[in-house]
């Protein structure tokens, strides 16, 4: 049954040809080849002091219908967890096959993720189990009319993920909320100072001391854009609490942030 | 998830340097045409679908509406800010929050990409008020 339901979603994403055929007929039929890599590598929990911990994620689609900003598409997504302590919960590495719905408003995207995932930790052996669940991330900009040495926008965002997002932990409803919100105080070109403060939590229905946390950032990153992408270098207060044990700490934090998208589009003749 | 909706590259600057693709579609169709999956903003990728949707749409009777435009746009250059912030606000307005990543004076700060930006806007009041010569699929 799961090698039928990942043969199912192979075949999904190997077949793209009908894109185009769903595309308005004004504009030309495309096939998308979305995808997106992100790192984040540092000094990041606090309740796990000393502990530098790395995730990756890579994720690659084809889309396969597309109607104005609603799209489908097959998507494979991989991510690699390493730290330098060695739980359970930041190593591992995960493999998804699957298929996600986005709807692109004007400055956010809800997605719906559903497919088979592959996941192994350091302590337990591959498991495949479906998984399921929703995100949603929305920015904003709101420029000022600042010069280069006063405040020039207030960049901010909140993002949201919730449901059954891993396969080791397949009964397991998760649900997370962050809220970031900066200042620009000084431009260079692309290269942007921000102070800011960031609200996270998560919670989850197994009571997993790893998924119910709070923490409150208050720092300062260098943000460099680049075309398709943006990196931060941070440093912050970051006082975490783990809700389950009752624990709290605030210990200084540093970082680094990448993000890259990109998505390539042919056009069917 | 880290979408990138200020990532530099400027959904701006790729509309003004496609400007037959906005006389196609409209401001607003070539905004939504351009939207991508991956999020609002721009990406790998979304210059060169430009390019290449211009190169299929290039028979659909936008060349003259361009030229309206251009020799609009030159007329207008002369104008002083005060006239001319209105329109450039506008143009940013239309293409909404993907377009929020390029400040109002770093558009009057580069001469070039200023006049792009009334070229857009000629269009934009030309197509997008009247009917568009494309569908305007992102609408």
């Amino acid at each position: 049954m799961k090698t039928r339901n990942l043969m199912l979603t192979v075949i999904f994403l190997a077949a793209p040809a009908f894109a185009g055929a769903q595309d308005t007929a004004a504009s030309p039929a495309t096939i998308g080849f979305p995808g997106s890599v992100n790192v984040t590598f540092g000094t990041v929990a606090p309740t796990e002091p000393g502990n530098l911990v790395s995730l990756t994620m890579l994720e690659q689609g084809v889309t396969v219908w597309r109607h104005r900003k609603s799209f489908v598409s097959g998507v494979a997504l991989a991510s690699a967890g390493r730290d330098s302590q060695d739980y359970v919960w930041n190593n591992r590495h995960a493999l998804t096959l699957g298929v996600r719905f986005s709807q692109v408003m004007s400055n956010s995207v809800l997605q719906i993720n559903a497919g088979q995932s592959i996941v192994a930790d350091s302590a337990t052996a591959p498991v495949i189990k479906p998984v399921l669940y929703a995100s949603y991330w929305a920015g904003w900009h709101h420029p000022l009319s600042g010069g280069r040495f006063s405040p020039s926008a207030l960049p901010g965002s909140v993002s949201a993920t919730t449901g059954i997002s891993s396969a080791l932990e397949p009964d397991n409803w998760v649900s997370t909320l962050s809220v970031d919100q900066g200042v620009s105080v000084y431009q260079h070109g692309h290269t942007t100072l921000i102070p800011y403060s960031r609200f996270a939590i998560s919670a989850d229905t197994r009571g997993f001391a790893w998924d119910n946390r709070t923490s409150l950032d208050g720092g300062l990153k260098v943000r460099q854009a680049v075309a398709g992408g943006v990196i931060d270098l941070g440093v912050a207060a970051r006082r975490q609490q783990d809700r389950i044990s009752g624990s709290a700490r605030t210990a200084p934090v540093a970082f680094v942030e990448l993000w890259y998208g990109w998505n390539p589009r042919a056009i069917v003749r | 998830m880290y979408l990138n909706m200020f990532g530099g590259s400027g959904l701006l600057h790729i509309l003004a340097g496609h400007p037959r693709l906005v006389a196609a579609f409209g401001l607003a169709g070539a905004v939504g045409l351009l939207a991508s999956p991956v999020g609002p903003g721009t990406y790998r990728g979304t210059a060169a679908y430009a390019s290449a949707v211009e190169r299929v749409v290039q028979d659909r009777g936008t060349g003259l509406t361009i030229a309206n435009a251009e020799r609009q746009a030159n007329e207008e250059l002369n104008g002083t800010r005060d006239q001319l912030e209105p329109l450039v606000r506008r143009t940013i307005a239309a293409c909404g929050p993907a377009c929020s990543d390029v400040s109002i004076d770093s558009v009057f700060g580069d001469r070039s990409l200023l006049r792009q930006v009334l070229v857009l806007d000629a269009i934009y009041s030309h197509v997008d008020t009247t009917t568009p010569i494309g569908n305007g699929s992102g609408k």
